[in-house]
């Protein structure tokens, strides 16, 4: 619906070509082509294997566990972030909060989702920080952009609780992230696509309407001379619309015809990580988040070997040495996403900028709990990678004491220009924004 | 909206573009007599365009080479007319044609063939080629893809309300082993409405079986008739969880994305959730909705919606099905709007936002079909013969929208064009499917390319007359069978096809056209004279009428008499209070015997006499040009003068009979208003809601007057049930009725079928005691036997 809803949206006319040329974002980039900041946040499930994540070494002598080590290219951009404390409490279980909670920082609404234990919850109380940074950056218009935000998914099912969302727009009102590349690449160039499409028919519907007008009178043909007249309108307004200079980084080479089955996830989480990057060098957002899977996610990922669901995994005891190699696998694959996304941006020159696009963009890798089998929220992981022009000091493995997470979601609104003097639950922001610079 | 009633008191409402557009189509009607009742004024006008502009401008208009350029034809009204010729005419003698002679010469060559209606009944006249029309666009595309799905059209049964399955759960027996799977237990039935308050209990069919009282769900499912096009606004009103699902047909698959998710109640306090949705009028659309109760203390449950023209309320059991049907896919890209300059909605004009509309109408259609491929190919994900089967698949779509069976070369061009080497699968597809919606062959319905007799072109023409939309299967294997060939063929597959929902559908937009509803959507009405109507009321009056109008139509006897003679109203309790009704038992809307003397059919229906009618009184004015033209048939022309008729200026003692019988009485008003005066006085006993009313300004109402009917005689009307007795009877209403159907079916002028068509039917019609469905039929049978001519170019 939302494709159509899309579709219906942009029309063909001259009136719609101004969206495509005169993005607000493209016009932004020209005027501020040096200060521009993104932030991605990428998520993953089910809590972390703390000895296999994090480091054993403090400051910039750190080793990479196996977790982290596919991000080893990286080190010298990456800050190791721990000691963060999701001290979000109430209502809902630890799965629960430990997602809804996670960018909003506010605590759930009473409601009538049970998890496993505790109390029943409904949805966050408050917005997430990511949209926090939207609103303010889509008021302005040297930071504008044609979406504000864009909310990628990998493998998050159809279905919305507090488990499967962690973007909100503000209290009670989540974000569906959006797990179709396809949905995702209609919502990005539809009507480009589509404008393609309907060009590649014109010549034999052209054939068709003179053929046609062949066997009417003079009076009826005047009604198919007329359409013809408008379709050679309709063709150069459309060839128009769809020449690709208006665009930096052309619309990717991908094959989004894909099924939405566990077992495509690899080939879809790189479709999905391909359209986030373009769509941040095209400048059609610069805020973005990128969901894999979903708290108590139970993917079974059979592309590594592994037949068990990840939430049952996840709950095994310390002492089970076969479940512990397998989760350790699971978040080595994530990482290893996350420094394909990683690379991608470090591989792409800042569109009319200086310096690599990962220079300007923030990456934050988390998860919603500290440790699966205790549901802990202590020691969130956080890893945050690039973010040179937002001052991050990286290259350094931080503890930080016991911090409340919304400190560190203030430090990194702060560091996109956007600082804030309390974010969600008043009581978790004491000490103000979380320093991350030097 | 609501500054309506000021705008018409301001506006000479009979120069609005719309009165003339109307009375073009009369005069079409009535080609015989155009000038009935203007007959000196035209004479007059004749003798002196004889005299002063023949000789430049030529007998008929047309201009004389080398005095003038242009033919005399054009957009002007009368009085624009007039004050161009008081001012320029004759060039150098400009003060020799001024005043009533002017005037007089104006409505001569305004009528005679000046303005579009007299170029249209000069014109002889034909099947014109046209384009769909809106409706008949969006029920094509809907139809082309829906053909395809299984059980498509299916029969919905007469079982209303939603089916229901109710589960509750049985209290854990051990409380300790926590993961003990829940035993369940299921109640199946049905629910005719879903407006369900069951406080801190379980649902009635699930107690006393010893279930936990802290949770339980509800499935509710089936389907929903949409009345009218337009946005819907569904919305649920609910305590706990729920998914709802419209237009959806396989909603319980995993991964489904829900029209509503509302599963997280935020609190336990009543919520609303809402969703807007385009529907197409007339169809029946998939719906389910699940609700559970988690350990909350309350749980409700309520299915609202707000229809197009309707207010907000439960879904009635009237529009609820307990069977399911397949989803629709529907085109909801706005459409400018069609030409009525007619008197008829008709594809004559093709314009920029058009092509764009439908343009874009077909990627919605191409995506739509890419989404739903294996569905509608009846193929298999990964099967060997998936490629085959959607190839099949675009052949099949190619022919049902081509409207007609493809040779073996354009099968070869189609996989040619579209399935070449390098091309994927849903690549071709997508770019088929905007070609074939693009293509003159399925935007322009009759097309004469080859044999406009052959069967499946007569497929394709009942279809698009009876339905709005493309052949069927059924009538597609008819065609190939060479079952649709004579008369008598065609007469029983149409007598089957009257009776299919698109028909009725399609009945309902003649309804809106014959009376003129569109005046409905700008009512407002003075809250101090009637503080008793407002949106809601307006909304029970609009179904009153349609329930009154289809009952009528789609009974056994399919009368039109009873259109007009009904002594009974349709009411729900709250309009049977304010119009003095019996009320009915329940809620719901129930056939009210109403007094004779105050009730007679359509013409005294409130909803009607309401849109007839000023914000704060009645319009013989309105009501009398609406009984003449619509009703009984008899041509009008527009006013000589434009006069503005203001209520308010008037003595206040005066009666409304009275003042517009002051404001009418010149010799030259009268030649119009000696019919739209006794007819328009005869409603006064209804208010300007429709209300019975026996004085005006104090005085008893008088609804009596002489009135010389269509064939010349002088009968006295006393009220509305004499004028209903005229509609009822008379020829010339007979044949505005019959006129205004043709119309609204085929788009297309009844003199193209032959000089006598309208004859014919006038006699079918009689000696079939007036029955509309019958009507219907015959008119299809006729129509779809003829199509454009194929006149090879002479260019």
């Amino acid at each position: 619906m939302q494709r159509r809803q899309f579709i219906r949206d942009l029309g063909f006319s001259a009136a719609a070509l101004p969206f495509l040329t005169g993005l607000p974002g493209l016009q932004a980039a020209s005027a501020n082509p040096s200060g521009k900041k993104r932030l991605i946040i990428m998520f993953s499930p089910n809590g972390t294997i703390p000895d296999a994540f994090w480091p054993k070494t403090e400051g910039s002598q750190f080793e990479l566990p196996p977790i982290l080590e596919p991000l080893k290219e990286f080190k010298k951009e990456m800050l190791v972030l721990n000691g963060i404390y999701n001290q979000v409490r109430g209502d809902g279980d630890n799965h629960m909060r430990g997602m809804s909670c996670l960018l909003t920082g506010s605590h759930l609404f009473p409601g009538n989702i049970q998890g496993g234990s505790d109390t029943p919850a409904g949805w966050a109380s408050g917005l997430s920080i990511d949209q926090e940074i939207r609103n303010h950056y889509q008021k302005n218009a040297s930071t504008k952009t044609r979406f504000g935000s864009l909310e990628f998914g990998v493998a998050v099912p159809n279905r919305a609780d507090p488990w499967t969302r962690m973007v909100y727009a503000g209290p009670n009102k989540p974000i569906a992230p959006i797990a179709d590349p396809k949905q995702m690449l209609d919502k990005l160039y539809g009507n480009k696509k589509d404008a393609k499409s309907v060009i590649s028919i014109l010549d034999p519907l052209r054939d068709d309407i003179k053929r046609a007008s062949t066997v009417l009178g003079k009076e009826d043909r005047h009604l198919l001379d007329e359409h013809l007249t408008l379709v050679r309108q309709m063709e150069s307004d459309l060839k128009e619309s769809t020449k690709e200079t208006q665009l930096s980084h052309p619309v990717p080479d991908i094959d989004p015809d894909i099924e939405l089955l566990n077992d495509n996830t690899p080939q879809i989480s790189r479709m999905q990580i391909d359209l986030l990057v373009n769509s941040m060098a095209n400048d059609m957002t610069r805020i973005a988040t990128l969901q894999q899977m979903r708290s108590v996610g139970q993917s079974r990922m059979h592309w590594l070997g592994i037949d068990d669901g990840h939430h049952g995994l996840s709950h095994e005891p310390d002492d089970n040495q076969a479940a512990k190699d397998k989760l350790i696998k699971i978040n080595r694959w994530f990482s290893t996403e996350l420094a394909y996304l990683t690379k991608k941006l470090k591989d792409t020159p800042e569109p009319s900028g200086s310096g690599s696009m990962l220079d300007h963009t923030l990456i934050v890798w988390t998860n919603e709990l500290g440790k699966g089998n205790s549901h802990t929220l202590d020691n969130i992981p956080f890893v945050l990678i690039g973010g040179k022009a937002h001052g991050i000091k990286t290259g350094r493995y931080l503890k930080a004491d016991k911090v409340a997470h919304n400190r560190l979601l203030m430090g990194i609104s702060q560091s996109m220009g956007h600082p804030l003097k309390s974010f969600g639950d008043a009581k978790h922001c004491e000490g103000g924004a979380f320093k991350l610079s030097a | 909206m609501r500054d309506f009633p000021e705008s018409l008191l301001k506006m000479n409402f009979l120069h609005t573009p719309r009165l003339l557009f109307i009375a073009a189509s009369m005069l079409l009607s009535f080609a015989l007599t155009p000038y009935a009742h203007c007959g000196d004024l035209h004479r007059r006008g004749a003798a002196i365009y004889k005299k002063q502009c023949l000789d430049c401008h030529g007998p008929n208009g047309e201009a004389v080479e080398d005095k003038t350029d242009d033919p005399l034809q054009g957009k002007r009204d009368l009085v624009s007319l007039t004050k161009r010729i008081v001012r320029t005419m004759p060039e150098d003698e400009e003060d020799l044609c001024v005043g009533d002679e002017a005037h007089a010469v104006a409505a001569y060559i305004y009528d005679a063939f000046y303005s579009l209606a007299a170029r249209a009944r000069n014109t002889p006249a034909k099947i014109e080629n046209a384009r769909l029309t809106a409706p008949q666009y969006r029920n094509s595309v809907a139809d082309l893809v829906g053909y395809f799905r299984k059980n498509y059209n299916g029969y919905l049964g007469e079982e209303r309300g939603l089916s229901a399955t109710y589960t509750g759960v049985f209290p854990k027996k051990d409380p300790k082993n926590g993961d003990e799977k829940k035993k369940r237990h299921h109640e199946k039935g049905h629910d005719a409405q879903l407006h369900f308050d069951f406080g801190d209990q379980l649902p009635s069919s699930l107690r006393g079986k010893k279930l936990t009282k802290n949770e339980f769900d509800v499935k509710w499912e089936g389907s929903i008739i949409a009345e009218e096009t337009g946005v819907y606004e569904f919305i649920i009103r609910t305590r706990n969880g729920f998914r709802f699902h419209i237009n959806k047909s396989i909603w319980w698959k995993e991964g489904t994305a829900a029209s509503i998710d509302g599963q997280v109640a935020p609190s336990n306090e009543v919520r609303e959730e809402k969703h807007r949705i385009f529907l197409i009028g007339g169809r029946a659309y998939p719906v389910a909705l699940t609700f559970f109760k988690f350990k909350e203390k309350l749980a409700s449950m309520e299915l609202l919606w707000k229809p197009p023209h309707g207010t907000l309320h439960t879904i009635p059991t009237r529009n609820l099905y307990r069977w399911g049907v397949p989803e629709t896919l529907i085109i909801d890209t706005p459409l400018p709007a069609d030409d009525r300059s007619v008197g008829y909605e008709r594809g004559t004009q093709v314009s920029r936002a058009w092509l764009e509309a439908v343009t874009k109408g077909s990627t919605i259609a191409a995506h739509y079909v890419i989404d739903n491929l294996d569905q509608l190919a009846k193929s298999k994900a990964g099967a060997p013969d998936r490629d085959k089967k959607i190839k099949q698949f675009a052949l099949d779509f190619a022919a049902l929208a081509l409207r007609h069976p493809l040779s073996d070369s354009q099968k070869k061009h189609i996989n040619d064009t579209f399935f070449g080497k390098n091309t994927k699968l849903e690549q071709g597809i997508k770019r088929l499917v905007i070609y074939c919606l693009s293509s003159p062959r399925f935007l322009y319905p009759d097309l004469p390319i080859g044999d406009q007799q052959n069967p499946y072109r007569i497929a394709s023409r009942l279809a698009l007359y009876l339905w709005d939309s493309v052949a069927d299967p059924k009538l597609i294997k008819a065609a190939k069978q060479g079952k649709l060939k004579t008369p008598e063929q065609i007469r029983k597959l149409s007598g089957e096809m009257s009776w299919h929902p698109r028909s009725k559908a399609k009945m309902r937009g003649f309804f809106h056209h014959w009376l003129e509803l569109d005046r409905a959507d700008n009512i407002a009405k003075d809250k101090k004279t009637f503080p008793a109507y407002d949106e809601t009321l307006q909304a029970d009056l609009r179904n009153s009428l349609f329930l009154y109008l289809d009952s009528v139509v789609w009974s056994d006897q399919s009368d039109y008499r009873q259109l007009f003679l009904a002594d009974y109203l349709y009411a729900n309790p709250r309009m049977a209070k304010i119009y003095g009704l019996k009320a009915p038992a329940d809620s719901s809307f129930q056939r009210i015997q109403a007094d004779p003397k105050q009730r007679s059919g359509v013409i005294t229906h409130p909803y009607l006499l309401s849109t007839l009618a000023y914000h704060n009184s009645t319009s013989p004015i309105h009501r009398g040009v609406f009984l003449t033209r619509n009703i009984l048939g008899m041509p009008l022309k527009s006013p000589p003068t434009a006069n503005k008729f203001e209520p308010a200026k008037f003595d206040p003692t005066l009666t409304m009979r009275e003042k517009v019988a002051g404001m009418t009485r010149s010799k030259a008003c009268m030649a119009c208003h000696v019919s739209i005066n006794p007819l328009g006085f005869s409603l006064e006993h209804y208010d300007g809601i429709g209300r019975w009313q026996t004085q005006d300004q104090n005085k008893p109402i008088n609804s009596t007057s002489d009135f010389k009917t269509a064939a010349g005689k002088t009968v006295q009307l006393r009220g509305a049930r004499d004028v209903a007795q005229l509609a009822a009877n008379q020829s010339s209403a007979h044949r505005a009725f019959i006129e205004q159907l043709f119309h609204h079916m085929t788009k297309q002028p009844a003199r193209a079928y032959g000089k006598n068509t309208l004859d014919e039917l006038e006699t079918y019609f009689s000696e079939n005691q007036y029955n509309i469905v019958y009507l219907l039929n015959r008119i299809a049978v006729i129509t779809a036997q003829q199509g454009v001519k194929n006149t090879p170019s002479d260019s």
